[in-house]
């Protein structure tokens, strides 16, 4: 990248250094993108290639199937084309009992068979300490198990099993890629960490602990199916078989709760590696065509002087082309390899959160594609941005060139003196400072869509942030409105509810019934949850999106809004076939409404209806109420010892669990604004600049003439202002649109998330980025102060 | 030319240097000189020999180097720029080779701007209807820069400067960028405003056709006064280059 004359290149190399703080601001814009660009797309691929080889070492299955019989299913899904091998087992959730130091916990955990020797060629595990496989009467802890209570092999604890209470001994810790993300369910992604557990345990164990035989089948497709476009129907052949064999719930790899939470973080992170660029770079491009813009007119007489000597104009346009070219280089020369070491850096601490163990991190510091379409996005960037003033440079006649004046400068009445005659009465700086945003159109829109951009970043962060505390305040304060959650082996007695309605701090408590059931409408089926209360339960709140209260109706159930995604067409009124999938039954059910719950999609019914209809199936928990100011540990502890009871939990720990998600999502908000912020001043900075620039003289003048500073100063900061207010409207439409598309792709049936945005963060966004505007007009004033008025006045105008 | 009245602005062995040491150029050198109102300056010189220097130290918009100015009794020395823009608000006014308007405002605006700027608004329509009639360009009130002459724009800026009513108009060139009859026009306004109003105005050029129309002629050299020559000012109609 060279300029082809000598004497120009020493030009570009001058003129970037007299114009260096807009230069800077430049390369600065670029950095920003690339750096955010290569970050997020090396942190994609990290994770991705690091997920896909823990799948590919521990044979991550591609298709779950839950059934009686799954050893029949699987003798004929081995016959299957494109089926590497089928692995069946035993997975049952029982009640643990952990002794930490003082403190003993209950609560609901998971048994998973698992070969007493060597390693299945289907969901294996990555022993992290101790055995690789459990001897009977060991198991394996899950990591995140081990970390929340501090286990560690030879350490005991104890399974409330189909044949009593069963002391075991921990004989290893291990990582398992079903468990990266410790959910038990679809319907429970997020847990608190001390809430739930997994065991892997002896295979025989496992089958006599649960009380049943092996209930798990899990299909491996060999890796050329799985890559072929002909997986979807091999799997959905499969999914069939599983079906026709009395499956009561099939779930792909994409399914899996585990593997699901995780790829939205990486779908995140792609889509980040994506939307960046384009924010960061077309602020870049937006502020080169200004600035470039701006020197092509200045240089016309020199560009014309130039051309008249003979100067070719390839040579000319090439001058022009390097100003926004070196811009991009050096922008993104410095921002692939910061990006790339961020990327290392948040790889590193997202598996850290996660707990992949090293030895499956799949890490590239150096990735050639990011480094090439970093280079490519910063270069082309600028490149594009410049092409247009310097084709302008070579298009100027020299003669047209020579003149003093600009060419058809843009002057005349704006359309508000058109059509308001009285305005034409206005002070003439009002008019000074309104004709001025119109003088050069294509600058104060390019100002405009700037100050856009920057508030589309800014209320995507501020929109995911309000939204996130929104549902979590809506769910943990309207709808899940128990305080704490007792669950029993057996079905709960009057007794028992009376006993825990004792329990000093205790407000109220019920019995709750909570059973897997499966919900057809038309062709669709979905596997969830029905929950049963009292018809006036206190212990869960029925409310509208708008948040009006429901009543439970006495006949019929409610269907969670956001199920309309998985049953589609359903609607009030309409009749559903309800599947108990422990007992088998099957119940034809009117939809009497869909309250909106933004965590989770369940059917709920009151007690009085499921009794009617399905006797057999009893309350398995109590849910209770506080009294203000109760000790919520000491009733814990109290209920967590009565007789039966194999589990308790806490809301708030669930609470603290979203919060800490929250925290997260605060650091993330806190860079975008921090980045947003960055953005805009960049811009308006170079508008500002240029802006002073080309309309040096006048100022000068009007300093000759004895204006005060403060005066200029408020005129000039006016304009800027008012070009910046432009953009704001648009943007805050663009940004609730930008924080809407990108809440959708957080959405799924497990989480609704429907914008919330206070008008209060609109006009506080508004107003940050406004605030940004103003300072970002410091250097520019402090320059008109520090102007030679004695050398512009003088100058002929160009 | 009041002769008994006290100088408009006074110039004490005034020297201005640009640059340090060897790149060190010598722009005034010991220059003294005291403005009157009611006169017409015409400071004559080569180009490089300080006369341009002279009216920017003399209106404040450039320091001296070592040397007193006095503008209206007030010296210069020490003043902050604030404190200079207000003395010029107040007492001078200049007007430049290449007009200097702003290019989104009309004739009339250009000329209520400076006056809306400088706090001198009361009855400013009637002054910008006023100061555009003196040089007669009343029917181009509403004209923008670009829809005018050369010497239409500069007449605009002499009704610019003007309207705040200063005792010091210092111009820089008025009539560089025009033709003869174009220049003539121009020079009889500031004459004019001399003569009728009792400002004391400085012309600058190297255009020494002009200077049959000043009252007092000073010839620069190398930064310095040359020569200084009283004489019976001609009109400014008659003047020829």
């Amino acid at each position: 990248m060279v300029t082809t004359h000598p004497t120009l290149r020493r030009k570009l190399r001058r003129d970037i250094r007299r114009s260096w703080p807009l230069f800077t601001a430049l390369v600065v814009t670029v950095f920003l993108g690339v750096t955010l660009y290569a970050a997020a797309n090396n942190a994609y691929k990290n994770l991705q290639a690091s997920y896909d080889h823990a799948f590919d070492v521990q044979g991550f299955p591609d298709l779950f199937v839950s059934m009686a019989d799954p050893n029949g299913y699987a003798r004929w899904a081995r016959q299957q084309p494109g089926v590497q091998d089928v692995r069946t087992r035993v997975q049952a959730d029982l009640p643990f009992t952990v002794t930490s130091g003082s403190a003993t916990t209950k609560l609901l955990g998971r048994i998973v068979g698992y070969p007493a020797s060597g390693k299945p060629s289907v969901a294996s595990l990555t022993p992290l300490s101790g055995a690789s496989n459990p001897s009977k009467g060991e198991v394996l802890v899950e990591q995140h198990m081990a970390d929340a209570f501090g286990l560690s092999p030879g350490d005991g604890l104890s399974i409330s099993t189909a044949i009593g209470n069963v002391p075991v001994t921990v004989a290893g810790i291990a990582s398992s890629a079903e468990y990266l993300w410790p959910a038990p369910s679809r319907q429970e992604e997020v847990v608190p960490y001390d809430s739930f557990g997994v065991l892997f345990v002896d295979e025989q164990d496992a089958r006599a602990w649960s009380g049943a035989g092996d209930n798990q089948a899990l299909v491996l497709l060999s890796d050329g199916t799985r890559d072929d476009s002909a997986s979807e129907s091999v799997l959905s052949d499969l999914s069939d078989g599983a079906i026709s064999r009395g499956a009561s719930n099939v779930m792909t790899r994409q399914q899996q709760p585990s593997n699901s939470v995780l790829q939205e973080d990486i779908d995140g992170f792609r889509q980040m590696a994506v939307a960046f660029p384009i924010l960061f770079l077309s602020a870049a491009a937006l502020s080169m065509y200004v600035l470039l813009t701006r020197r092509v007119v200045s240089e016309r007489q020199i560009i014309g002087t130039l051309r008249a000597s003979g100067v070719k104009g390839s040579a000319l346009w090439w001058h022009y082309m390097s100003y926004g070219l070196w811009a991009g280089v050096i922008g993104a020369v410095l921002g692939v390899p910061l990006g790339m070491l961020l990327a290392a850096w948040m790889s590193s601490a997202y598996v850290r959160v996660i707990g992949l163990p090293s030895q499956l991190e799949q890490f590239a510091w150096l990735r050639p594609e990011t480094l090439m379409v970093g280079l490519v996005f910063g270069v082309v960037a600028t490149g594009v941005a410049a092409f247009f003033p310097a084709r302008r440079a070579i298009r100027i006649a020299p003669a047209e060139a020579m003149r003093a004046e600009s060419p058809n400068p843009k002057t005349g009445r704006s359309p508000l003196e058109r059509i308001v005659p009285w305005a034409g009465r206005l002070p003439s700086r009002w008019w000074m400072v309104l004709r001025s945003i119109g003088r050069n159109g294509r600058r104060t829109l390019f100002t405009a869509t700037g100050i856009a951009l920057a508030l589309i970043l800014v209320l995507a962060s501020v929109g995911l942030l309000q939204t996130m505390r929104h549902i979590v305040a809506v769910q943990f304060d309207q709808v899940a409105t128990a305080d704490l959650q007792a669950l029993y082996s057996q079905p709960v007695t009057s007794t028992q509810v009376q006993r825990v309605r004792n329990v000093p701090g205790v407000d109220t408590a019920e019995a709750v019934v909570d059973t897997p059931v499966s919900v057809a409408y038309g062709d669709a089926v979905y596997a969830t949850q029905l929950s049963a209360f009292d018809a006036t339960t206190r212990m869960h709140g029925f409310i509208t999106q708008s948040g009006s209260p429901m009543a439970l109706p006495n006949d019929g159930v409610f269907v969670d809004e956001s199920m309309t995604a998985q049953l589609p067409g359903l609607q009030v009124g309409d009749t559903v076939a309800i599947t108990f999938t422990d007992t088998g039954d099957s119940v034809e059910a009117v939809v009497r409404g869909m309250p909106f719950e933004p965590i989770g999609a369940f059917v709920y019914a009151s007690k009085a209806w499921l009794h009617k209809h399905v006797p057999q199936v009893g309350p398995g928990s109590v849910q209770a109420t506080l009294r203000s100011g109760a000790d919520a540990e000491a009733v814990r502890s109290k209920v967590t010892g009565f007789p039966g009871v194999e589990a308790v939990v806490e809301t708030s720990a669930l609470q603290t669990t979203f919060n800490q998600f929250t925290g997260l999502f605060n650091v993330f908000i806190g860079a975008m604004l921090a980045l947003g912020g960055a953005m805009a001043f960049a811009i308006i900075f170079t508008t500002m600049s240029v802006n002073i620039v080309e309309r040096e003289r006048e100022l000068a003048t009007l300093r000759a003439a004895g204006v005060r500073f403060r005066t200029l100063a408020g005129l000039v900061g006016s304009e800027n202002v008012v070009t910046a207010a432009l953009g704001v409207v648009p943007g805050l439409a663009l940004g609730v649109l930008a924080a809407q598309g990108l809440l959708r792709t957080y959405s799924n049936d497990q989480f609704t998330l429907p914008l919330y945005v206070s008008g209060w963060s609109l006009l506080l966004a508004a107003a940050v980025i406004m605030l940004v505007a103003l300072v970002s007009q410091i250097p520019g004033l402090r320059a008109i102060r520090r102007m030679d008025i004695a050398t512009v006045v003088r100058e002929r105008s160009g | 030319m009041d002769v008994d009245a006290l100088p408009v602005a006074s110039l004490r062995d005034v020297t201005k240097t640009y640059g340090q040491g060897d790149a060190c150029v010598h722009a005034l050198k010991k220059v003294t000189l005291d403005l009157y109102p009611g006169e017409v300056i015409v400071v004559l010189g080569p180009s490089g020999s300080g006369k341009t220097t002279l009216l920017n130290v003399t209106g404040g918009i450039e320091p001296v180097t070592s040397g007193e100015v006095e503008v209206c009794g007030q010296s210069l020395a020490n003043k902050k720029p604030e404190e200079l823009a207000t003395l010029r608000r107040k007492h001078v006014a200049f007007i430049f080779q290449f007009f200097n308007l702003i290019q989104t405002l009309t004739a009339a605006e250009n000329v209520s701007l400076i006056a809306e700027l400088t706090q001198k608004s009361a009855g400013l329509h009637e002054r910008v209807e006023e100061a555009l009639s003196g040089v007669g360009l009343l029917e181009r009130a509403a004209h923008f820069p670009a829809q005018m002459s050369g010497g239409q724009q500069q007449r605009v800026a002499i009704a610019r400067a003007l309207v705040t009513g200063p005792d010091l108009l210092l111009c820089d060139e008025p009539t560089g960028a025009l033709d003869l009859d174009t220049g003539r026009h121009v020079l009889a306004l500031l004459q004019a405003a001399a003569r009728e109003q009792g400002r004391c105005v400085v012309i600058v050029t190297h255009n020494s056709g002009i200077a049959t129309m000043a009252d007092r002629v000073v010839r620069f050299h190398e930064g310095s006064i040359a020569q200084v020559v009283q004489q019976e000012a001609g009109e400014a109609r008659d003047v020829t280059w």
